[in-house]
């Protein structure tokens, strides 16, 4: 833990940007209990300190989308535009801000509720620009209407639609009777078609890149 | 009514609405009564003032039933005084012209009385069917009025016997069976069975309110039971679904009010609306016994049980 040289290349460091003092000492609690630790900054619910050190050179940016506001998704995107990894961690659950968040090139939504499950796990994906959704977010994807959204299976859609609903990739894998591995890659491959439409960010070419590495999806996947 | 600084307005309430609306009526006659009155001047001043008393002044009659026809609508008062402006005409013609002889004057008032008091009663015979019918029509409007609140009035009773008979058969025996003892207050099954009891009352209370999401509430109301047994319930929506039926409402959730009143400690319950149709699920560290396992009415229910959790959903699918 110590001090903020990160010396260790395995801790990974992360900016908080929350206004509510209880949030981020909840967070910080968890990233504290983590193996390895994330190493957590608090920017004291303001965006400026994203951008000026310690928090300028974090890896992760954990960002609560309504600092006393309207959503802030003009800030949001210039983060994004930065090239940082971006995690929404929001109250809002509605379809329309978790898809704007999602084309604006977060690198994943989280609500508030998912937070003890999901934000430390989506910390480390994001520091290794492997895809993470959330319940929410898969639920908002599985939801869209928009005529510009990624074609995507019956299976993947299924699978979706699971994951939203029973937070448990066992369970869906025990729904659908498949492999937890095929859950995974279902979802995975989903986001990566989310990462692939829509407007560019380095972050979300960054995402596609892995995946095409890992073998997750393959070119002729991401050609509509 | 060219009236200077004063406003219809200032004029106490009833007086003024009756004086506007006159003033509408008489604005949508007004080229009528304008071009009859015009022809009773028109008419003075063609025939010569000798032959006033005569046949030749024959539209004295006419135009008065002609004024009277365009004042069905209106107040006796209008009627008065338009007829008196028509007959006005012929004695200031006669006046002009200086011919005031008694014997001229009888003879045209002669006219002008029996002509006039036939106009006049036809005038007052309108006004008194007027009056009949805005009577009538107003008791019917009462009696609709009543009638409407006695319809409601049933129905709300009907309402509240059918929720009444639902309660009792379903809680008088485990109220029965608690108070002589029959049912164990300690056993499990019989705790079960209260908080199902429990939350089924409260969606039966939610039933009743008016508001825009009738799912979403009610669901609520069984989340709410669940919550004050102390299980930490997750609820989370996705999409948007129609407006839907109480027995599409009651399939939806009654899967999620058993698995949600056996849960321990937590719960996860999701709403889904797609274009197909409405989903409700619930997650939990429940058992699944009591669920029904197949489909209830219109609603289609799947279960999948793994080691210490139990996920029920429930699905309504759009008919196409």
């Amino acid at each position: 833990m110590g001090e903020g040289d990160v010396a260790d290349p395995d801790v990974i460091t992360a900016v908080i940007i929350d206004d509510h003092p209880a949030i981020t000492a909840g967070v910080r609690a968890w990233c504290d209990a983590a193996r390895p630790p994330v190493e957590l900054v608090d920017a004291d619910g303001k965006i400026g300190r994203a951008w000026t050190e310690p928090g300028a050179s974090a890896q992760v940016v954990i960002f609560d989308l309504q600092l006393g506001g309207p959503p802030a998704f003009r800030e949001l995107e210039r983060l994004v535009d930065a090239g940082r990894q971006v995690i929404v961690y929001s109250q809002r659950a509605d379809r329309d801000t978790v898809l704007t968040c999602l084309d604006l090139g977060v690198f994943t939504y989280l609500t508030k509720a998912e937070g003890p499950d999901h934000l430390i796990p989506a910390i480390r994906a994001a520091a290794t620009d492997l895809p993470y959704t959330s319940p929410s977010l898969g639920g908002a994807i599985s939801t869209d209407r928009r005529p510009s959204r990624p074609q995507l299976s019956e299976r993947e859609m299924e699978t979706l639609v699971a994951w939203f609903e029973s937070d448990s990739k066992r369970l869906v894998a025990g729904k659908l009777g498949v492999s937890i591995k095929t859950v995974e890659t279902y979802i995975d491959r989903v986001r990566i078609k989310y990462a692939n439409t829509g407007r560019p960010a380095r972050t979300k070419a960054a995402l596609v890149e892995r995946a095409i590495q890992d073998g997750l999806i393959a070119m002729e996947d991401l050609t509509p | 009514m060219a009236g200077g600084d004063f406003s219809w307005d200032d004029a106490p309430d009833g007086w003024a609405r009756q004086i506007r609306e006159l003033a509408v009526t008489i604005q949508s006659d007004w080229p009528a009564l304008g071009l009859t009155l015009a022809i009773s001047v028109l008419v003075n001043a063609l025939i010569p003032a000798d032959e006033v008393s005569g046949y030749a002044n024959w539209p004295l009659d006419g135009i008065g039933w002609v004024v009277v026809v365009l004042l069905f609508d209106l107040d006796l008062a209008v009627l008065l005084a338009m007829l008196a402006g028509h007959f006005a005409t012929t004695f200031v013609h006669l006046g002009i012209a200086g011919q005031l002889a008694p014997v001229t004057l009888i003879n045209v008032g002669t006219d002008v009385v029996t002509i006039g008091a036939f106009q006049v009663m036809a005038g007052v015979a309108t006004g008194m069917l007027r009056a009949a019918a805005s009577s009538a029509a107003r008791a019917a409007e009462a009696e609709e009025a009543v009638r409407a609140a006695e319809v409601i009035a049933a129905r709300v009773h009907e309402d509240r016997r059918r929720r009444s008979a639902q309660l009792d058969a379903e809680v008088r025996p485990l109220l029965t069976g608690l108070a002589d003892g029959a049912l164990d207050p300690a056993a499990d099954q019989t705790r079960r069975d209260s908080a199902i009891a429990a939350a089924r009352m409260r969606r039966l209370f939610a039933e009743g309110d008016d508001v825009d999401d009738r799912l979403l509430h009610e669901l609520k109301a069984c989340v709410d039971v669940a919550e004050r047994r102390g299980v930490l319930v997750d609820l989370a929506t996705q999409g948007s679904w129609p407006g839907l039926p109480l027995d599409v409402r009651r399939g939806l959730t009654e899967a999620p009010v058993r698995v949600l009143s056996t849960a321990r400690n937590w719960a996860r319950v999701t709403v889904l609306g797609t274009d197909s149709g409405v989903s409700v699920s619930v997650v939990a560290d429940g058992d699944a016994a009591g669920i029904p396992a197949e489909a209830d009415g219109a609603v289609m229910i799947t279960t999948v049980e793994d080691e210490d959790r139990l996920w029920v959903k429930a699905t309504w699918q759009t008919q196409t």
